[in-house]
């Protein structure tokens, strides 16, 4: 019996022996939970014994592995068997460097503010707490996004960067300065959870773990609660998005992240029928042959003059055919003086709110607009 | 009898501007072209001919003295009125080539026609006869890129031509054009002045040609000036008179002769001094 | 022989003009049945409101501005070329299309501001400056040479402005920029559709009217005045001509390029001689029809997206000119 035993051991130990050498498919035994990810389909995540490995899928190829960051606690040493093609970095992260202002939302949301060091482009951001401490010097201005000081980057003593990766860019000269880039693919998730689920890889580096989770399983709840209040409704109105900017009308998929969206505040949303997340380029005519009797209409714009019926149709006169114009049902939102922006990628459940009192004023009838409001004449 | 000149010039200064002054051509020249003659403008290279047949049709501005086409002043003339009285041919290049001779020589007819530049069919008959007149009956359907050297510089004789005015200038109409088509050139033009009154200028170099048909020769002297001031009143003034006229006062002879060339008077001709 | 040709040109022509016409209305990404929408041109069509708008409302407005902006940039494109003597002038050279455009992007990105009296405004301001300019410029500088050089350094001087001003703005005002800068005949409006036309055609009105400075200028400046040509008033009033006709397509469309370089020649090629006297009608027509093709084209039949204006005319465009120069010692207007 004592045999057996010994012999099981010595067949553990062959097995384990192997598994030092760092790869960590024969570290079964290192692995303590599973990946929980449930939404985002482009982030995995894995918890290790002494470390966390954050593996991002290419948006554009998904049979391809983007980015693979071994996050390791940074008062620990560092082991000896970390995977060969991970990037690692130290968490928490004490000094970070984000470029995009959403991300900077989200940080500050998490409580993580303190671990920010320097911001790009910082007229769209809204927050004044970032503002004030920009204004303080204790948040560096690091100019546009597509092009930041890097010198400034290293004098303040970044540790990481988080940027928005796009198809076929890099960034430039800080690639070069031993700083980690992570990249912030969250964006290019469609469904709104899988986007807000990217928090859990933000505080895990930003040292804010439980936060980040329990804002995550809040904004999960509502979202969900309120999906399935959608669903109860009996009538499913027709929603017709956005405008066309020169010769095209660019129309979300019915599986995009703002198809979804719509869907899930029981709408019937016109192009849903087109598969995918992609968006597709449009004539005027040939959304108009579509969707002329749409019930709603919901835009959003960007400009700091509101929006009305009769700018609308000074831009181009056709869109005054549309039923919505015709019997006053738009919807509009300004993105420059709303924090939509700002609130979508970890409140996705708020828009919800909002869209499902448009589209159900009967199941939400003490709720007050945040984000969309009936357009001005 | 004093016959009335087509062109009178009093004391004309000829020259250009350039950066940093003027250059003076000629400082003074007084000159008479008459109509019903041919009168021939002579001139070593650099001289001024072309400055000064320019000048004369109001294309390059005078630097001093008076010009007066007929009876009016060059300056109080507009391009218009210029334009049926005063016809030139010049050695410019153009963007024509892609027009046919007939279009050519009948832009000789915008002076006459409206806004549109329509013709009539009298400008018309105009143009077929300056065609002819010129040698170039048949190619009315060519373009001009089409034709030779030559053939070009009598499509633009036509266009003169056509342009119907008393008087007519040309800068070296026949420098393109062999020995025969020179001559024939010549005639037409001398017979063109004498039979319809105009009076016709024209530069050259040839002075064999000249010497035989030309009603009236002009000879203009280099002016060589240092400075404004110097070319003052020193400056030689331009000989003009009939070829016998110039050849029995041997002023062609002094005008041309140089160390190793002589005028012969008797024949008429330029000569080398050394070997006979 | 002459008076044949213009007249095979001619009809041709007329008939193009007509036939493209039609399929811009008929031709769309919503496949409407050809005899619906002969109804609904002759008032008669009973069916869905929808399709009476888009033939109405979207379909002829677009077509109408390809036939008038055609036109206008092509008549534009044989002034500058017969003004400046040089066969690859056109309104993008002198740099008025550039001045619209940095109009434009001023308007857009600088003060925000998107809605379309202010875009179109702001085109013509900026196409109004880059004239002035030149229009300066060719009081002092006599040599066509080296105004088409200024030209060209206004229109670089305009466009890195444009790149500064690209630079330094977020990313959905560039998004904006950019979809105007791409250039369409979509975005007029049956309402907007007289303003275009009116400048339009005044414009077109008056080049018919110098047509005979223009064959006067081929002989050049010396023969020009002599033949009672005002050879300074007749390149003001070409050059103002050539600016309103270049700014207000700019400002209702956007920049479009190639038409006011190629369609000159193929004009020139089709009637055989370089006489505005009829040069400019045909070459009138002509770009009405070759705008009119390309504005067809941005839909292609059977796809889903739309392919930018800017993308078809160099393909019509760009050959055009390349034939040219190959061939340009047996073409006539070249030598």
């Amino acid at each position: 019996m004592t045999r057996r035993v010994t012999i099981g051991l010595l067949l553990c130990m062959l097995v384990l022996l192997p598994g030092c050498g760092g790869r960590q498919t024969a570290g079964v035994a290192d692995l303590r939970a599973t990946d929980t990810i449930r939404y985002a389909r482009n982030l995995r995540i894995e918890y290790f014994d002494d470390y966390v490995s954050v593996r991002i899928r290419d948006p554009w190829d998904t049979l391809r592995q983007r980015q693979h960051y071994v996050l390791v606690d940074r008062d620990k040493p560092l082991p000896a068997h970390l995977p060969a093609d991970g990037t690692v970095i130290r968490v928490p992260v004490e000094k970070a460097v984000i470029y995009t202002s959403v991300h900077t939302a989200v940080a500050e949301q998490i409580g993580a503010l303190d671990r920010v060091c320097g911001v790009c482009e910082p007229q769209y951001i809204t927050s004044p707490e970032v503002l004030r401490r920009i204004e303080e010097g204790r948040i560096a201005d690091l100019g546009m996004s597509t092009s930041p000081n890097v010198e400034k980057i290293v004098d303040i003593g970044t540790e990481m960067i988080v940027a928005s990766p796009f198809e076929n860019s890099g960034y430039g000269s800080a690639e070069k300065i031993g700083v980690p880039i992570v990249e912030a693919a969250d964006y290019m998730e469609n469904h709104p959870l899988g986007r807000t689920e990217w928090v859990l890889f933000y505080g895990l580096l930003l040292g804010r773990r439980e936060e980040a989770e329990a804002r995550f399983a809040e904004t999960e709840r509502r979202y969900l609660e309120l999906k399935a209040l959608a669903e109860t409704a009996e009538k499913h109105p027709s929603v017709l998005l956005e405008r066309k900017y020169g010769a095209s009308w660019a129309v979300p998929g019915g599986g995009s992240y703002i198809g979804t969206l719509h869907a899930d505040a029981g709408a019937d949303y016109f192009f849903s029928d087109f598969p995918g997340a992609k968006s597709v380029h449009l004539t005027f005519e040939e959304v108009y042959d579509r969707a002329a009797e749409a019930d709603l209409w919901l835009l959003k714009y960007d400009t700091r003059e509101a929006l009305t019926y009769a700018l609308l149709r000074e831009e181009y006169q056709p869109y005054a055919n549309f039923r919505p114009w015709k019997e006053r049902r738009i919807f509009c939102c300004n993105t420059i003086t709303s924090t939509y922006y700002d609130d979508i990628t970890l409140h996705p459940d708020r828009v919800l709110e909002d869209l499902l009192a448009i589209y159900h004023p009967e199941l939400l009838p003490d709720h007050e607009q945040r984000y969309y409001f009936p357009m001005n004449e | 009898m004093e016959r009335k000149a087509a062109i009178q010039t009093f004391g004309l200064a000829i020259g250009y501007n350039v950066r940093g002054g003027r250059r003076t051509v000629h400082p003074s020249l007084d000159l008479a072209l008459y109509p019903g003659e041919l009168t021939c403008l002579l001139g070593r290279n650099g001289a001024g001919k072309s400055t000064l047949l320019r000048t004369l049709c109001g294309l390059q501005p005078p630097l001093g003295g008076e010009v007066f086409i007929g009876d009016k002043p060059l300056r109080s003339c507009s391009p218009s009125e210029l334009s049926s009285r005063v016809g030139v041919v010049l050695t410019d290049r153009t963007q024509a080539g892609g027009i046919t001779v007939y279009d050519l020589v009948s832009l000789g007819r915008y002076p006459h026609t409206g806004f549109f530049g329509t013709l009539r069919e009298t400008d018309h008959e105009k143009v077929r006869e300056s065609i002819v007149a010129a040698g170039l009956a048949g190619m009315e359907e060519r373009h001009v890129a089409e034709l030779s050297d030559g053939e070009r510089q009598k499509a633009f004789i036509a266009k003169v031509l056509a342009q119907e005015c008393p008087v007519i200038l040309l800068d070296e109409p026949t420098a393109f054009l062999d020995v025969t088509s020179r001559i024939e050139t010549m005639l037409a033009l001398r017979e063109l002045a004498r039979k319809q009154k105009k009076a016709v200028l024209l530069s050259t170099h040839d002075l064999d040609t000249a010497l035989q048909l030309a009603d009236k020769l002009w000879l203009l002297p280099a002016c060589d000036a240092a400075s404004d001031d110097a070319v003052g009143k020193e400056a030689e003034p331009m000989h003009c008179g009939t070829p016998d006229k110039l050849v029995a006062d041997g002023t062609l002879a002094r005008f041309f002769e140089s160390e190793r060339i002589a005028f012969d008077p008797v024949s008429r001709r330029l000569v080398s001094r050394n070997g006979k | 022989m002459s008076k044949h040709t213009h007249r095979w040109v001619y009809l041709s022509l007329a008939a193009a003009l007509l036939v493209l016409f039609f399929v811009g209305l008929v031709h769309g990404a919503v496949r409407i049945p050809l005899g619906d929408v002969i109804r609904i041109l002759f008032g008669s069509y009973e069916g869905r409101e929808a399709w009476r708008h888009i033939v109405l409302e979207t379909r002829l407005p677009q077509i109408v501005t390809a036939l008038l902006s055609g036109g206008s940039l092509a008549v534009s494109g044989l002034m500058l070329q017969t003004l400046f003597k040089n066969p690859l002038a056109g309104p993008s050279i002198l740099g008025i299309s550039d001045g619209a455009n940095l109009g434009v992007a001023i308007a857009m990105i600088y003060l925000g501001a998107a809605s379309y009296l202010t875009t179109i405004l702001a085109a013509l301001a900026g196409a109004a400056v880059v004239l002035l300019v030149i229009l300066w410029f060719s009081r002092k500088v006599s040599s066509n040479v080296m105004l088409l050089i200024i030209g060209i350094m206004v229109g670089y001087l305009a466009t890195s402005v444009i790149s500064i001003l690209n630079y330094h703005a977020s990313a959905d005002k560039v998004h904006q920029y950019v979809m105007w800068g791409m250039g369409d005949f979509s975005g007029v409006s049956l309402q907007k559709l007289p303003w275009l036309a009116g400048c339009s055609l005044a414009g077109l009105a008056g080049a018919l009217l110098l047509i005979k400075p223009l064959n006067a200028l081929l002989l050049g400046e010396a023969y020009a005045t002599n033949l009672g040509i005002h050879v300074r008033r007749s390149r003001l009033a070409i050059l103002v001509c050539t600016g309103v006709l270049t700014a207000v397509v700019t400002a209702f469309c956007g920049p479009i390029s190639f038409i006011g370089l190629a369609v000159p020649h193929i004009a020139r090629l089709l009637l055989g001689s370089a006489n505005h006297r009829h040069l400019l009608p045909i070459t009138l027509l002509s770009g009405s029809c070759i705008a009119m093709l390309c504005s067809i084209l941005t839909v292609m039949p059977g796809s889903n997206s739309v392919i930018p204006l800017s993308a078809i005319t160099p393909i019509i465009g760009a050959p055009v000119i390349i034939y040219v120069i190959v061939n340009r010692k047996n073409i006539h207007y070249f030598n």
